[in-house]
């Protein structure tokens, strides 16, 4: 640690992001602290939240950044961006691990999940696009309405299992996320994309 | 209507990790074949990762960031002496290989989430009755994946489910009685609906079909629970 500054809190936008994984896949370790630093204690919250004790959070959230370092050579931002990628690690890595008993369903060190259809060249830009459009949608959304997208999200609850962890009736449930979705598709939806 | 939609909630729970593995392939299936599902999952996943730089973040110990750089330089030591090793799996070709080359084009032409499993499997089709081959590509926690194969004027008897089936036309296309489903279609049929889908004349069609078991939301609550040993986790 003693080489390295850690500043958690520094709010990282989405280029800064995705340049330090594509610095990180030239062995660029100064590039992969600051990555470590901004997302490490980040997934590690994340698994805490998913009931992971802090141990194993800990060991999971080294064996993601240690997957980010590895693989960071297929990262390409025009398919996702830096946190979206990240976030399929973790996510691999957390179904992996409980599913280790039977056959694992998932590669855990294979991020891009998602088989891409063929894109039009001048889609290029597209995913990056949409990328900054869900950050600027989120970041005006009430406390409220993000820890629902969070049960939905990170927990996969559907709508009746959140209304009965909140005890809320389902049509509140429903018509919150229902705001927040309105929201993040007028976002999505908005002219030239 | 033959393009049934899955519903908002399935989007973000496959983003969450918390469908069972044969709702994946489902759901990315779909989205090989439709570019708005391809669409509605990416933007899911999206979500997530936005979600996760809002996290508030939980320090690690001291030294965490050392640690991790030691095994990088124990990796670069190792990588220099032995050269990298090549991690390609020739498995599958291997046992791709060993199939009739007329049931390997056929399976070559699937999306390649289902094109994968099958050939993993290497294409071990199973007799279901006259005209109809049927091939288990995965079953997990009582969801299961197959496709069915269906020659041309045949169908699968008239048959009603435990539970919710899901089944995506990949190639051909079949008439379940009520509508016609072709490539990319999606019919959802509830446990009380009976069907009988039958194929089109001239041409086979091959469908993934999908049964997801009792609990359509497996949730993720118990996943250290299973984790450490198979405790009743859901």
């Amino acid at each position: 640690m003693a080489d390295f500054k850690i500043r958690t809190d520094v709010p990282q936008g989405r280029e800064t992001l995705d340049a330090l994984v594509e610095e990180t896949a030239r062995q660029n370790r100064a590039a992969f602290a600051t990555l470590f630093n901004f997302f490490a204690p980040r997934v590690k919250s994340y698994l805490l939240r998913l009931n992971a004790d802090d141990a194993l959070a800990e060991e999971i959230a080294q064996e993601v950044m240690l997957t980010v370092w590895r693989k960071a050579h297929q990262f390409d931002r025009t398919q996702a961006s830096a946190s979206t990628w990240i976030f399929r690690i973790a996510r691999n890595k957390r179904i992996d691990i409980a599913r280790r008993a039977s056959k694992p369903a998932l590669d855990p060190d294979e991020p891009s999940l998602l088989p891409e259809p063929e894109i039009a060249p001048d889609e290029a830009t597209h995913a990056s696009a949409r990328d900054l459009r869900v950050q600027a949608a989120l970041k005006g959304l009430p406390a409220e309405q993000l820890s629902l997208l969070q049960l939905a999200f990170f927990d996969g609850l559907s709508h009746s299992e959140i209304a009965e962890r909140l005890a809320l009736p389902l049509g509140t449930v429903k018509s919150r996320l229902r705001l927040a979705f309105d929201k993040l598709r007028k976002h999505l939806d908005a002219d030239d994309l | 209507m033959t393009h049934q939609s899955l519903g908002d909630e399935i989007f973000s729970a496959y983003a969450s990790g918390a469908l069972s593995g044969p709702m994946r392939l489902l759901l990315d299936t779909q989205a090989a074949l439709d570019p708005q599902v391809f669409e509605l999952c990416s933007d899911a996943e999206r979500i997530a990762g936005v979600l996760l730089t809002a996290m508030a973040p939980a320090p690690l110990r001291p030294g965490a960031m050392d640690d991790l750089f030691a095994i990088l330089d124990t990796e670069a030591a190792a990588a220099g002496e032995a050269g990298p090793s090549q991690m390609v799996n020739h498995d599958s070709a291997r046992k791709a290989a060993k199939l009739a080359s007329q049931s390997l084009d056929e399976l070559l032409v699937l999306p390649e989430p289902v094109r994968d499993l099958a050939l993993e499997a290497a294409g071990n089709w199973q007799f279901a009755g006259p005209g109809v081959r049927i091939m288990e590509l995965m079953r997990e926690d009582g969801a299961k994946a197959e496709l069915i194969r269906l020659e041309p004027g045949h169908g699968v008897p008239r048959h009603s489910h435990d539970c919710k089936e899901f089944t995506l036309v990949l190639c051909g296309a079949f008439h379940d009685g009520l509508a016609r489903y072709g490539k990319g279609d999606l019919s959802v049929a509830d446990p009380d609906i009976e069907h009988k889908p039958v194929a089109e004349a001239g041409e086979v069609c091959i469908a993934l079909a999908v049964t997801d078991g009792p609990l359509a939301f497996t949730g993720p609550l118990g996943w250290v629970q299973r984790a450490l040993g198979g405790m009743t986790g859901s």
